[in-house]
């Protein structure tokens, strides 16, 4: 056996088997399962007393279907053979008549690793920091080996509903609940393990026994109600067949027994991977781990050591900052107008990681800890003593040179990095000592929950400063792009786009509501007349200023933005287009403008707009020298600004219709609306004369 | 007085150690001359002399009158001809027998492009006076390709781009373009006209290759462009550069007058060839020097020309020359790219270097035909900067620009 070890101890009839799969991480492919087979089958023909599973990784107890696997071939029906052949082997050990447990050391278990614990095992020892889930959504499929079915049985159909269509992973501590696992100290799990192995000889299988009933039977009659708001909540983009599949299982089985049930998943599971959504699922995350590291290719040895640097500015973003770079164990000392405003700040951190200690997500340790390492500082000479000072202020020009004049003055060689989300690093850099040592750090709000950081290059950035923002992006564990410098760089001003497309669109007649309720329909998490407000209406048109100032007729800027500012519809307490609740407020309607004579898009029309216009603004984005290659346009644009990414990103979409129809379609909607954002970018002319119609990325 | 082609075949063309490095150089090009002949029905005593381009003869069990052992093979026992101007080799023994053939001397001829670069050995020379103590060094001739005194070719195309301003993202895009033209036109049965499917053996196993081996049509421009640069070079990779292949080429030449007294099949006129050459690292331009030359010989403009075939030694030498044939014109240029390579090229299907040439020519006589007529100009650079070009003219409907 070559991914699984089989191990029996003679005296106790107890049988180990220790999971450890080719691969950084365990995960389930055909060799995996036909090895757990025949692991099954000895350890009845040895009469095992009973059996414990354990992982032989330090981290990965067991985590779902090899991706790698299961993508390259990308047929149904070889996906739909090793889910039989999972099947089969999970019922075997489920029906074995000896006790199983699994020990889950620190490491997680996810997807066909939870569903065997939850499937198959009688009783789960873990430790508190192991986590547990079921994230197969985020890859474009659903729990198919038993995992919905033992889930919704043990916790009740509307806690497996979230936890499944939310691709959720979950402490261990916060499963101890559903009675099957019990958190203890690393050191005791092997030997609790064996004595409830041995206390429990002949245990029926929990999903077998036809004596228990799931939690919530009582509620049984409002399961299709449950289900029926699922599918309203999740199945809204048709994009994302997962979803629509996963709940058409889950219909099916509440009919059948335990095993049938999860039997006929297959049928609504196989298919998926050969959805190109589903495949473009796989692929973001499969690059999410695989190229990213690699993407930002820049002169590591020339990075300053960064064990510690300086924070500018204890605003929402500057704590954010802040608060990722303690957690990676870096020193920060945290700046603003006075020492007292910069302690408040590192007071509000801590505040605000309260929540999270209390539900048990975070150690008191880890935010003590986090806090010790910031340190609230008045003196700027202290600036002298780190290499980088990521600079936080407020979004103006000339605040931020002062700033940088200041810090020029105090320590004339540091690396000073802005957070500016649309200021070119030459306007920042120009006239300042030390041009060479600016370059942009672009972070996304909430700083510590968004993976992306976009790094800046001006044009007169060094190797030096650009290699030292690169190594601290990657020490803050974000996914790191580097990109050219313009105006809103890459990701904010293709978000600028679509936020203006949304604006355009209701200029154009569309019923706003209805606007935001396409875009998610499309696939977007938000619509853009939401993400106005919820982002921060100033926020967004004074980004959108600043760009309109240096881009020109590039941008279009709808009239109805100023209108909805100036009147104050800004969110975040202010009016906005929702109210409490997502009511819609009709009141904005007051301050949209209409253009005279526009007939409004057709729905379909209108959801392409969105996606089109994000995409030809990213191509534009290569053709001024911003972008150069098609993973950070994918990455960045899907992990920063919400494209969705079930198309895997702009370049990706734009392959899968083909370049020469994208550009058509552009030439359609720039004749007819006549905006900038449509007018096909010259990339799309080069790669087509090219041969290159897709395959981008 | 005109020379037309009345037969154009290939062997497959095979990925380095792939399906065809088991068989012997001489063999593929038996076979190619073999298909070439029948599909001009041309027997014995109809061809009047052999050509043979090629351009590492060690690859051959014997490096020597190549085209003696292949006339013989054939059971023609006709004057031959093996030429080495590199990459140019076979287009240059197509221009021998087009000299020929204007000359009067002959009135048929067969050509021949044939290289086995799996089959290359590698060399030593310390052997032939015997090593008394240490090591013996072997060198291998074909990594990298490059000559004494000069830098490596892949290093002279990046630099070629660099330039010319060809970014590194239009290599990578031409490369995969490369891939994606062939795929559409492999899907389409277009190779049928000009592949001879060979049986060959590897190992123990025989099998029938009838389709190029290389083309890697499902990858993308960003895996390409991940691939690290290869022997200092600053642009050229393994992703924008062809593979190291066996293959070999043959075509038919006569003059029109024997053409029609034997019957032949004419697939298209061989207008006019020309040769040339520029500063040592120019290979990269050096095509658009050869393909102007030769519009000049035969008074024409490239406005005139249907379809151009630009040998993709690297992924940089189409998109070089079509830049300084666009005289820099950004809108010219990508016009000219959209006809250049239109069923992909060498990096995707590979480059035996002694034989791409006529491959070229054939690919583009055959889409010529499909188009109904029309003219086409084909161009190879070569190692140390010489370059070929020929024009080709196929009658029809379609004719001409």
């Amino acid at each position: 056996m070559s991914e699984l070890r089989y191990e029996r101890d003679g005296a106790s009839g107890l049988v180990t088997i220790t999971i450890d799969t080719a691969g950084p991480v365990n995960a389930i492919g055909g060799e995996f399962v036909a090895e757990l087979f025949a692991a099954v089958e000895r350890a009845a023909a040895d009469g095992a007393k009973g059996l414990m599973l354990v992982s032989g990784k330090p981290k990965s107890f067991l985590d779902g279907a090899n991706l790698l696997e299961i993508r390259k071939s990308a047929s149904a029906f070889e996906l739909g053979h090793l889910l039989d052949k999972l099947h089969d082997a999970l019922a075997a050990l489920a029906r074995s008549p000896f006790p199983v447990v699994a020990v889950v050391q620190d490491q997680t278990a996810l997807g066909g690793g939870c569903e065997l614990l939850l499937w198959c095992c009688d009783h789960v020892f873990a430790t508190e920091g192991s986590r547990i889930g079921l994230p197969e959504v985020n890859v474009g499929l659903f729990p198919a080996a038993g995992g919905m079915e033992a889930l919704r049985r043990l916790a009740g159909m509307e806690t497996m509903l979230a936890i499944v269509l939310g691709g959720r992973t979950m402490p261990a501590g916060e499963l101890a609940g559903l009675g099957i696992v019990t958190v203890a100290p690393a050191k005791e799990l092997r030997a609790r393990a064996r004595e409830w192995l041995l206390a429990h000889p002949g245990q029926v299988n929990r999903n077998l026994d036809p004596a228990r009933k799931a939690v919530d039977e009582a509620r049984r009659g409002e399961w299709p109600a449950m289900i029926a708001e699922a599918r309203r909540r999740s199945c809204v983009c048709p994009e994302k067949p997962w979803f629509r599949a996963a709940l058409d299982a889950l219909e099916e089985g509440l009919s059948l027994p335990f095993e049938q049930a999860v039997r006929a998943e297959r049928k609504h599971f196989a298919p998926l991977i050969e959805h190109p959504n589903v495949q473009n699922k796989i692929d973001l995350f499969l690059n999410m781990t695989g190229v990213a590291p690699r993407l930002a290719a820049v002169a590591a040895d020339k990075a300053r050591p960064v064990d510690s640097l300086a924070v500018m500015g204890a605003g929402l973003m500057g704590r954010g900052i802040a608060q990722v770079c303690a957690d990676a164990g870096m020193r920060v000392l945290l700046f603003d107008v006075d020492e007292a405003t910069a302690r408040a700040g590192r007071e509000r951190i801590g505040a605000e990681l309260e929540p999270l200690v209390k539900k048990g997500k975070w150690t008191a340790e880890r935010r003590d800890k986090l806090l010790g390492r910031i340190e609230p500082g008045a003196d700027r000479r202290a600036l002298a003593r780190v290499p980088l000072v990521i600079e936080s202020v407020f979004e103006d020009l000339a605040l931020k040179r002062k700033v940088l004049a200041e810090i020029r003055a105090a320590s004339p060689d540091i690396v000073f990095a802005s957070n500016t989300s649309t200021l070119p690093m030459n306007e920042l850099a120009e006239g300042s000592d030390h041009p060479e040592l600016v370059v942009g750090m672009h972070y996304f709000s909430p700083v510590p929950l968004m993976p992306l950081l976009e790094v800046v290059r001006g044009p007169r950035t060094s190797p030096e400063a650009l290699a030292t923002a690169v190594a601290a992006g990657r020490r803050q564990k974000k996914t790191v792009i580097v990109v050219g410098d313009g105006p809103g760089f890459y990701t904010s001003r293709t978000f600028g786009v679509f936020v203006l497309t949304g604006f355009i669109l209701a200029e154009l007649g569309l019923d706003p509501w209805e606007v935001d309720r396409l875009a998610v329909e499309a696939g977007f998490p938000q619509g853009p007349l939401n993400v106005y407000g919820t982002a921060g209406g100033n926020v967004i048109y004074h980004a959108c200023m600043a760009m309109k100032e240096r881009m020109g007729e590039r941008l279009d800027v709808p009239p109805s933005l100023e209108r909805m500012w100036k009147a104050g519809y800004v969110g975040a307490g202010k009016p906005c287009f929702y109210k409490e609740k997502m009511e819609p407020d009709r009141t904005a309607l007051e301050h949209l403008g209409r253009r005279p004579g526009a007939k409004p898009p057709e729905p379909a029309e209108a959801k392409e707009m969105l996606l089109l216009a994000m995409t030809n603004q990213a191509f534009q984005c290569i053709d001024e020298g911003v972008l150069d290659d098609f993973f950070t346009v994918d990455l960045g644009a899907v992990l920063g600004i919400g494209v969705p990414d079930c198309w895997h990103g702009p370049a990706r979409y734009a392959s899968q219709r083909g370049l020469r129809v994208v550009r058509d379609r552009l030439r359609v909607l720039h004749d007819k609306y006549g905006l900038a954002c449509f007018r096909p970018a010259r990339e799309f002319d080069r790669l087509i004369a090219c041969g290159a119609d897709r395959a981008l990325v | 007085m005109s020379i037309v082609i009345t037969g154009a075949k290939r062997t497959p063309f095979g990925r380095y150690q792939g399906g065809l490095s088991e068989t012997e150089p001489l063999d593929l090009a038996v076979h190619a001359a073999k298909a070439a002949l029948d599909a001009a029905g041309a027997g014995t005593g109809q061809i009047d002399q052999i050509f043979v381009g090629n351009c590492i003869p060690g690859a051959f069990e014997a490096a020597s009158v190549t085209g003696r052992q292949i006339g013989l093979k054939l059971g023609l026992d006709v004057f031959t001809t093996t030429v080495d101007t590199a990459c140019c080799s076979p287009l240059t023994a197509l221009r021998l027998a087009q000299w020929g053939l204007r000359l009067g001397e002959i009135r048929s001829a067969l050509v021949v492009g044939v290289e086995s670069m799996s089959r290359v050995p590698h060399l030593t020379r310390q052997l032939r006076a015997g090593v008394r103590i240490g090591e013996v060094k072997l060198i291998d001739p074909i990594f990298p390709i490059t000559y004494p005194g000069y830098s490596s070719v892949a290093v002279d195309a990046s630099d070629g781009a660099e330039r010319y301003g060809v970014p590194k993202r239009m290599l990578d895009a031409f490369a995969m373009g490369s891939h994606l033209k062939w795929a559409a036109a492999a899907r389409a049965g277009k190779f049928a006209d000009e592949i001879a499917p060979i049986r060959a053996r590897k190992g123990r196993a025989e099998t029938l290759l009838a389709e190029d081996e290389q083309p890697r049509p499902d990858g993308s421009i960003a895996r390409i462009a991940m691939l690290p640069p290869v022997f200092g070079s600053k642009t050229t990779t393994p992703g924008n550069a062809p593979g190291l292949n066996d293959g070999a080429t043959a075509m038919v030449l006569m003059t029109d007058e024997r053409a029609k007294e034997l019957g032949a099949p004419v697939l298209a006129e061989l207008v006019e060839q020309a040769g040339v050459t520029d500063s040592p690292n120019g290979i990269s331009w050096v095509p658009a020097l050869a393909i102007r030359k030769v519009l000049q010989r035969s008074a024409l403009r490239l406005d005139g020309i249907d379809l151009i075939e630009i040998n993709e030694a690297f992924a940089a030498m189409p998109l070089v020359s079509t830049k300084i044939l666009a005289d820099g014109d950004e809108e010219r240029w990508l016009r000219l790219l959209e006809r250049t390579n239109v069923n992909g090229g060498a990096v995707a299907i590979g480059h035996p270097v002694g034989a791409s040439g006529l491959r070229i020519l054939m690919t583009m006589v055959y889409e010529l035909r499909r188009r109904g007529g029309g003219r086409g100009v084909a161009a190879i650079c070569g190692g140390l900067t010489q370059g070929e070009a020929a024009i080709v003219k196929v009658d029809g409907q379609g004719g001409g620009r």
